[in-house]
């Protein structure tokens, strides 16, 4: 739908625009994993096991970083009240956050795999194709509670402080899953175990989803 | 009430199995169903607020997860009581335990709401919403828990408890006695919730 | 429009009571109070930008927060801009014609901000200075040709010429049968237009003088007609 894709575009412009978000995320996600790697450096075994883990935990605190600043921006200058005059459905608002935060999520887990094939070597080098799946679905699933309770913590006295306390306990089945694909296809287990895993995952995704296109609504409207 | 509390504990003497320490069970997995219950409770209060929008439901949502707070706490606290000396650690990565530390920071996530929220209605809308959130994501932990366990099973460990049909009693006593507990302290907290609102609502009136 | 019985609360402090009001096609309405009666408040009501506690808002026989079509012909312009400060006014415009549905939202964005005299459209909001913001709140109220238009304090941060766009404009909506302007303003009228009440000038075929919305208690929150 043309409304959709215009509020998709919105904030990806925006985003494009001042690049802050991604490159705070991405920025943040980095760190994390480099102080990681530091970390476990002197054994090499546990570096290996290890990166999966370190991945998540990196990509799910700055992912929330990245949300909490995402929906201030609909805060300032009441700008989403605005959208919430027009005729569009809450829950094509709702999608598009989504999708945009989808996008930027994508682009942050890229940068963190990317630097983690790095960083870790081993097996996340060699596997690096076959963890999209487990990696995107995975990011969804946050996305989709994430958009809506963004949503929520950004019209609170504590913003972004509130997001993470929200957020992280509610996304762990996401995050087991996704860990548990990832492990699938980096201990080369075969494609029946990986495609079981997604399945629950996609499963997942979609719960929250619906809870979100239901919600979103009551969440935004004053 | 105390009298069926009393009645669980002076009647559970009579079963030893693991040694006194088990009789911790008999409070232990009421007050883990009952915390759990506590915490639907609160979302059938919201989904209600959501639907009809009076400000009762939201007492009671907010009574509700007050006491399941509580009990939950109780719950983690019994059980790491329990699994000391039983296993020797005071915590294991149990599909249980995982989910019901996830409900437990759910909750603790509830308040933290609440009191981040500001005012009704808006207070009420977001704890409704959060506290459905939350619950449906209850046993998505735990199936997702359980799937990791089934994948591993070396990290796991399993409690399996025989239950004679003597000790099936007692829990059932227990169960009982702890449920009129909660629901004792519920309407407790949950008048004082409504006359919070009155209040409320007076002091808005008086200008 | 018609607004019957308005309750709402801002935490413990309750803002409206009981406020009902009704303004046939064609009728220009003003609402006048002093600062903290209400006066944003109901306005956001009856643009169905909030939710009254209590009590019903009907445009054009239909509730805006139940039908997307109601919202449609409505246009609300409030304290704050109400647009995206990372994107310029013709985008946000752009954005906005997509969501209401119209054809050609690039011409009708163009079109729009000639008529309101907006001359840098393509830089972002944020950068804009409080008056060019406030016209393209007012462009974004009108991009949509509503039927129903709600201002609230609209020659705020106006310059003069700015006014009088805003005056012709309003002038121009109250000339159509079927357009109601509501307009509400403070004490100030904004810079020049001290002495006179713009919105009594602007003759629908009913009276033009401003209507007292009926509160049920006199020393409610709202209006009074000084």
């Amino acid at each position: 739908m043309r409304a959709l894709l215009a509020l998709i575009w919105k904030d990806l412009v925006i985003e494009a625009r001042t690049r802050e978000i991604v490159t705070a995320m991405s920025l943040v996600a980095f760190l994390a994993l480099v102080i990681f790697s530091l970390a476990l450096g002197p054994s090499p075994h546990l570096v290996a096991a290890a990166a999966p883990a370190a991945m998540w935990v990196t990509v799910s605190f700055a992912a929330t970083l990245g949300l909490a600043r995402a929906h201030a921006l609909e805060q300032e200058g009441q700008a989403l009240r605005g959208l919430l005059m027009t005729p569009v459905g809450r829950h094509i608002l709702y999608l598009g956050k989504c999708g945009a935060n989808l996008a930027m999520m994508l682009v942050l887990q890229l940068v963190v795999a990317g630097a983690a094939a790095v960083l870790f070597t081993g097996a996340f080098a060699r596997h690096w194709a076959g963890l999209a799946l487990p990696l995107a679905l995975g990011a969804v699933g946050f996305t989709a509670a994430g958009t809506l309770l963004g949503a929520i913590a950004a019209e609170t006295r504590l913003r972004e402080v509130l997001l993470p306390i929200l957020l992280l306990p509610v996304v762990v089945p996401v995050i087991i899953l996704s860990l548990a694909g990832i492990n699938a296809v980096l201990e080369e287990r075969g494609l029946p175990e990986l495609l079981r895993s997604l399945k629950l995952l996609g499963a997942v995704d979609i719960i929250f989803v619906m809870l979100g296109v239901w919600l979103f609504a009551y969440v935004v409207e004053d | 009430m105390l009298l069926a509390l009393y009645g669980a504990f002076v009647f559970a003497p009579t079963e030893r199995v693991m040694g006194d320490v088990q009789r911790i069970f008999y409070v232990h997995l009421p007050l883990a169903w009952i915390g759990f219950v506590a915490f639907g409770h609160a979302c059938w209060a919201g989904i209600q607020y959501l639907r009809i929008g009076r400000r009762e439901w939201d007492a009671v949502g907010a009574a509700a997860a007050e006491i399941g707070v509580l009990f939950s706490t109780l719950v983690i606290v019994t059980g790491s009581l329990w699994a000391r000396p039983v296993w020797g650690t005071w915590w294991t990565w149990d599909p249980q335990l995982v989910t019901y530390l996830i409900l437990w920071l759910i909750y603790v996530g509830y308040l933290v709401l609440r009191s981040a929220a500001g005012d009704d209605p808006r207070r009420a809308r977001f704890a409704a919403v959060f506290a459905i959130v939350g619950f449906v994501d209850v046993p998505l932990v735990w199936l997702s828990a359980r799937y990791l366990r089934a994948l591993s099973p070396v990290i796991f460990t399993s409690h399996s408890i025989g239950l004679a049909p003597p000790m099936a009693w007692a829990l059932g006593a227990g169960l009982v006695a702890w449920s009129l507990f909660y629901w004792a302290l519920f309407r407790t907290r949950l008048r004082l919730g409504v006359l919070e609102a009155e209040v409320a609502a007076l002091a808005g009136e008086g200008d | 429009m018609f607004a019957e019985d308005l309750w709402r609360s801002h935490g413990r402090q309750r803002v409206l009571r009981g406020v009902s009001l009704a303004a046939p096609p064609g009728t220009c309405l003003a609402i006048l109070g002093p600062n903290g009666s209400g006066k944003s408040t109901l306005l956001q009501i009856l643009g169905a930008a909030l939710r009254p506690g209590r009590g019903r808002v009907r445009i054009f026989g239909e509730d805006p927060f139940a039908s997307p079509a109601a919202r449609g012909r409505i246009g609300l312009v409030g304290h704050e801009a109400m647009l995206y400060g990372g994107l310029s006014v013709i985008e946000n415009l752009r954005l906005l014609a997509a969501l209401y549905g119209l054809r050609d939202g690039h011409g009708r964005a163009g079109r729009i901000c000639d008529l309101l005299g907006i001359d840098r459209p393509t830089t972002p909001v944020r950068r804009l200075s409080r008056g060019v913001q406030q016209r393209a709140a007012l462009a974004r109220a009108l991009l949509h040709s509503p039927a129903v238009l709600l201002l609230d304090e609209p020659f705020t941060g106006l310059d003069p010429r700015g006014a009088d766009d805003l005056r012709r404009i309003l002038r121009e909506f109250c000339r159509n049968d079927w357009a109601s302007t509501w307009s509400c303003r403070g004490r100030l009228c904004g810079p020049g237009t001290a002495a006179r009440r713009p919105r009594a000038s602007s003759p629908g075929p009913s009276a033009s003088i401003p209507a007292r919305p009926r509160c049920s208690s006199p020393v409610a929150c709202l209006p009074r007609v000084r």
